[in-house]
């Protein structure tokens, strides 16, 4: 099968100049001016150039028609892999072709190739205008002729479901419906791959859910779009995606189908139901017992469940008896599979989500 | 799929000229959806002629007005209104990149299959038009304090003069624009960008909109001398204002022996190869900084 997407140490550092706190703007000019001129950081003049970065080193072989997965924690260097493989960013190292074109040197054939959604994908629109003239207006901006971009507008409404408030503004649309009007305009053209940044942050589970739906649904699976999709919901990815990379401080620390992401795991999990557990105890618990993950869902009488991720070869009695040692009641527990957040939270030592 | 919707990686004139146009369409439903805004600003673009008028017609002495042609309101009417239309040339290209910028419309605008500075170019093509009403103000203007009318045979080459002085400034526009980037001057608000504060500033002060560039000290007439706005009024008030001077009117007529509007001509040619290809090359140096340090990303 062709690769859709291939990218070999893609780079991106961003510079930027750190100024004194109270340096004004037109100092900070200033001072960058001078810095321009003589060659030098500025360092001791109040501004010093540093750089960050975003991503460290960015390898992926995308297939045609997979939908492949993103997933990482805010910070990661998602939306800025997203952004060069768009050419709105420029790599600071390394290669990358998007259905068979040089990111860089062939960039028109690139953006030729790509549709891009993003979750404030419906910012751009006029909110003075209405939906169908925003739509029309994108489309002929994007080359298509008035009757092409009048014919292609009333598609996508129909795809995304929008074609009953076409006439109506932006803004009297709910968040669901304003990132269904963002894919809209993803779709104006028919590119082959889809780039997705996160599309459904912000959204309330019923919408997130539509979304999700399309995309797989009507996009990948109906049209055989290739999707790019970036999250840091590890359901999202689990639900949508073929395969997922697994994106952390701008690396990919691991690649695979989620199930076989799931099974590369060395652990097991515990899911406990539990009683007087208070907020001191869990405290001591998570002290003494550093060597399991342990997330909980607890009110503020202690009553809730633990989730505890633990070495296979760890007996559930041990666990019990530590839990009642610090205090707690156990009143249950069962098996929980394992998700994509644990293998993050194995690989990385870190929760995906805040 | 239909295959009419495939993307295309660069446009052809005709559908260029279908995106500028598309463009403009936005900006005047944009500008009909506030029209008591619009309706203001053009009573104070007569409002601020009036003054103009007024002021000339009171304060210039028979002296002063022999070396404008006689006629102070012609004189003032006129330099108004091609600076404005400078004006515009100067400033909607800084002002439609921010406002793209600060509206989330950069990104998408940047994957349209044509260059952004076309784009740039058809977003500020409004800008040009609604110039003709206020242009049509200042001449309404113009004919109550009793502007003498210049012969019809004469409108061609003024219209001419001022597709050029709108071309020789541009550069300073792009110039402006490219500023956004290269200094991260996005503050959306009056004078926060330099370069088109300083040519704004210096085309009020030294290139003959209310009074002759000779009226200027020696130093300040150099300054106007490198600025295109200087010979754009100057040509087209010899062929609108029926009594201006034939002779030398401004310092470098006087220096090459050339007819002055020969010399005029020469010198906005001049300055336009110089200031335009400065201004393109410092936008398109702007982008690349921009898309290095991530500069054209703000909500996103």
């Amino acid at each position: 099968m062709a690769r859709a997407i291939v990218t070999r140490g893609l780079r991106k550092e961003f510079p930027y100049l750190n100024p004194s706190p109270n340096m004004s703007t037109s100092d900070q000019w200033l001072e960058y001016l001078l810095s321009l001129i003589t060659g030098k950081n500025a360092t001791g003049m109040g501004v010093e150039k540093r750089r960050t970065v975003a991503v460290e080193s960015l390898d992926l072989e995308v297939e045609e028609g997979e939908f492949f997965g993103l997933l990482g924690p805010n910070g990661a260097g998602k939306s800025t892999s997203i952004k060069m493989l768009a050419t709105i960013l420029a790599p600071t190292a390394g290669t990358a072709t998007i259905n068979g074109y040089d990111l860089v040197r062939d960039w028109r054939a690139v953006r030729a190739s790509i549709n891009v959604v993003h979750s404030g994908g419906w910012l751009g629109f006029d909110h003075e205008l209405s939906i169908r003239w925003n739509l029309q207006a994108w489309a002929r901006i994007y080359g298509l002729s008035k009757k092409e971009a009048a014919r292609r507008t009333q598609e996508v409404l129909d795809i995304v479901g929008l074609s009953d408030k076409a006439e109506e503004t932006s803004g009297t649309l709910s968040s669901g419906q304003r990132q269904r009007l963002a894919l809209a305009k993803g779709f104006l053209m028919e590119a082959p791959i889809l780039l997705c940044d996160e599309p459904t942050v912000g959204l309330d589970p019923n919408s997130a859910a539509a979304v999700r739906s399309f995309i797989k649904d009507d996009v990948n699976r109906k049209r055989g779009i290739t999707v790019l999709l970036t999250t840091h919901y590890m359901q999202e990815a689990d639900q949508l995606c073929d395969r997922v990379a697994i994106m952390d401080k701008g690396r990919i620390v691991a690649c695979d189908t989620p199930d076989r992401l799931k099974a590369s795991v060395q652990a097991k999990a515990i899911l406990m139901e539990v009683r007087n557990f208070r907020i001191e105890m869990l405290f001591d618990f998570k002290k003494e017992h550093g060597q399991w993950l342990v997330t909980e869902k607890l009110d503020q009488n202690g009553n809730g469940s633990l989730r505890v991720l633990c070495s296979p070869r760890e007996a559930e009695s041990t666990i019990t008896t530590a839990v009642e040692a610090c205090g707690g009641q156990v009143v249950g527990w069962s098996r929980d599979d394992i998700s994509l957040e644990d293998v993050f939270i194995v690989l990385t030592g870190r929760r995906l989500a805040a | 799929m239909s295959s009419t919707a495939m993307p295309k990686t660069r446009l052809n004139l005709r559908e260029t000229l279908g995106v500028m146009s598309v463009l403009a369409e936005r900006n005047f439903r944009l500008m009909t959806r506030f029209s008591a805004s619009a309706v203001m600003f053009y009573i104070g673009v007569f409002a601020d002629a009036a003054i103009s008028a007024f002021l000339g017609t009171a304060l210039i002495g028979q002296a002063q007005a022999a070396q404008i042609g006689g006629d102070y309101v012609s004189y003032v009417i006129v330099g108004l209104a091609y600076s404005q239309l400078m004006y515009t040339s100067i400033s909607a290209p800084h002002q439609s990149l921010s406002g793209a910028y600060w509206s989330a419309r950069l990104e998408p605008l940047l994957r349209a299959p044509l260059p952004l500075r076309t784009i740039i170019m058809g977003d500020a093509l409004f800008s040009y038009f609604t110039d003709f009403v206020t242009i049509a103000i200042y001449g309404l203007v113009g004919i109550l304090f009793g502007m003498a009318m210049p012969s019809s045979g004469v409108i061609l080459p003024a219209a001419g003069i001022l597709v050029l002085g709108c071309v020789s400034v541009l550069g300073f526009g792009f110039l402006s624009a490219s500023m956004f980037n290269l200094i991260n001057a996005k503050a959306p608000v009056a004078n926060s960008e330099p370069v088109q504060w300083l040519v704004r500033t210096l085309q009020r002060l030294v290139c003959g909109v209310y009074f002759p560039v000779t009226a200027l000290p020696g130093w300040l007439q150099t300054v106007g001398n490198f600025m295109p706005q200087t010979y754009v009024l100057d040509a087209v008030r010899r062929l609108l204002i029926p009594n201006y001077p034939k002779g030398p009117t401004l310092p470098v007529h006087s220096s090459f022996g050339l007819d002055p509007q020969v010399a005029n001509l020469i010198a906005i040619a001049v300055l336009t190869a110089f200031i335009l290809p400065l201004g393109l090359w410092a936008f398109d140096k702007g982008l690349e900084k921009a898309r290095k340090d991530g500069g054209l990303s703000r909500w996103t």
